[in-house]
């Protein structure tokens, strides 16, 4: 029974198939006009309406199922105390947009000193100049990549080694693929309240992303984006804050694999 | 969650650690609006310039949000909008592109008329005559069902949903979806013979 109707849904489906339309209609409602009727907030006629137009309108039936994942709780929602280089770039230039100037008290603040340079500046034009170009090509590929459900970052924990001061060692575990949660674990039992974090990408002496971060009990954490550094060895340096912080830092050698999954 | 939600919006709206609580509302659904563009096809750093422009629309309107409604549909009729200005604007793009190129391949440079690929090959004409002849038996047949019923098999079999997502934008149980496919097959088969595809071989 189960099978003939199976068979019989398959049928229906490729008869379906020949008669498909091509395109979806050329006007859609607005969002507040498929919010309200997802919310049952219309009136019939313009329920049956929106209803209607659905049927034709593979657009806004996306966009309606995308509603529904926007009202569920979510999983994949930024950690407490977990800072995303992505997410405090961005937040930097809406604070910038809205004219905000005080410094966020409850997050992390981030500087890019390279970035601040002029020689940082031009080759950061062209490498954004060679990748728009190489972006253009890969856009089909990414397109359907990007459909496919995100990867989670790798999670990685980073200890000091030889006391306070010193580069240590973390390879055992081997490069780490971007992007990745990391963990710093503070070799000391009474730690301050926020530390500044610098980030040095293979043996330079400038760092690419500088954090002010707060502790979170014994340990720092913060997301590495994809490509937020390049493949090789990146150094960590965690200061306090102040004056003599940096003759007190204690550095974390971070070995960085390929970016993406 | 969501009381905590209205109160800082409730907070802002009052002028009350505007810039806080706007970061506190921004770390809390950035992930949500990001994901939203990501799988809309758009690259990483273009989802995270249009979350950009929908967190500064979010702040610049924010008092006009009313806290009865909840925020996060709140949120995306605001994505959307961004989402569906952009479509908009690169649908011009393209347009203004191809204007441009059919410009440029109204003449070659000795003068001379381009050739112009032609389409590939499609159905001949007898098979063209049949399937729309079948389509239109289909859409005559589907007419008879009532409206809900024809929803929801176009939906299934046209476009391909889920039981469950046909349900939620038809605003009905599973069930209910089940049991209109289930009338709806039986009744297809009635118009349309016992095997919908019987046509096919005529």
């Amino acid at each position: 029974m189960t099978d003939d109707a199976d068979e019989l849904d398959r049928r229906l489906a490729r008869l379906f198939e020949e008669g498909r339309r091509r395109e979806d209609p050329e006007d859609h409602p607005a969002p507040e006009k498929l919010s309200a009727y997802q919310a049952k907030e219309l009136p019939p006629e313009e329920a049956d309406a929106i209803q209607e137009h659905l049927v034709q309108c593979a657009f806004c039936t996306e966009l309606l199922l995308d509603l529904e994942g926007f009202l569920e709780p979510q999983e994949e929602e930024a950690r407490e105390g977990v800072a995303d280089l992505g997410a405090e770039a961005g937040w930097r230039k809406v604070r910038e947009e809205m004219g905000w100037k005080g410094r966020s008290l409850s997050s992390p603040t981030v500087s890019r000193g390279f970035f601040a340079s002029a020689l940082g500046g031009y080759s950061v034009a062209a490498a954004l100049l060679v990748a728009a170009i190489g972006l253009a090509a890969w856009n089909l590929n990414l397109s359907r990549e990007m459909r496919r459900p995100q990867p989670s970052p790798t999670m990685r924990t980073l200890e000091v080694a030889g006391g306070s001061r010193g580069i240590a060692s973390s390879g055992e575990d081997g490069p780490v693929n971007l992007p990745a949660e990391i963990t710093l674990n503070l070799p000391t039992d009474n730690p301050d309240a926020r530390y500044r974090v610098d980030l040095f990408p293979g043996g330079s002496d400038r760092p690419a992303w500088s954090l002010d971060l707060p502790t979170q009990g014994l340990t720092l954490s913060l997301l590495l984006p994809e490509k937020a550094l390049p493949t090789g060895r990146c150094v960590i340096r965690v200061s306090p804050l102040g004056k003599d912080g940096a003759s007190r830092a204690w550095t974390y050698e971070l070995p960085v694999g390929s970016s993406g999954p | 969650m969501d009381d905590d939600i209205l109160k800082i919006i409730e907070e802002i709206q009052a002028g009350i650690r505007v810039e806080e609580n706007s970061e506190k509302i921004y770390r809390k659904f950035r992930p949500r609006v990001r994901s939203f563009f990501l799988s809309k096809g758009f690259s990483p750093q273009e989802s995270e310039d249009l979350t950009q422009d929908v967190f500064l629309r979010v702040f610049k309107s924010i008092d006009t949000f009313r806290r009865e409604s909840r925020f996060e549909r709140w949120l995306w009729e605001i994505a959307s909008h961004i989402y569906l200005n952009e479509i908009r604007r690169r649908r011009t793009e393209k347009r203004d592109a191809r204007e441009q190129s059919l410009d440029a391949a109204t003449e070659t440079e000795d003068g001379s008329t381009p050739t112009l690929a032609l389409p590939s090959a499609d159905p001949s004409p007898e098979e063209e005559v049949i399937r729309n002849e079948r389509s239109k038996a289909l859409h005559a047949a589907l007419k008879e069902l009532p409206d809900q019923m024809r929803r929801c098999c176009i939906l299934r079999y046209e476009r391909g949903l889920k039981y469950r997502e046909i349900a939620a934008l038809m605003g009905i149980s599973i069930e209910t979806v089940k049991a209109h496919l289930h009338q709806a097959r039986k009744r297809l088969m009635d118009l349309l013979g016992d095997d919908p595809e019987k046509e096919k071989d005529q």
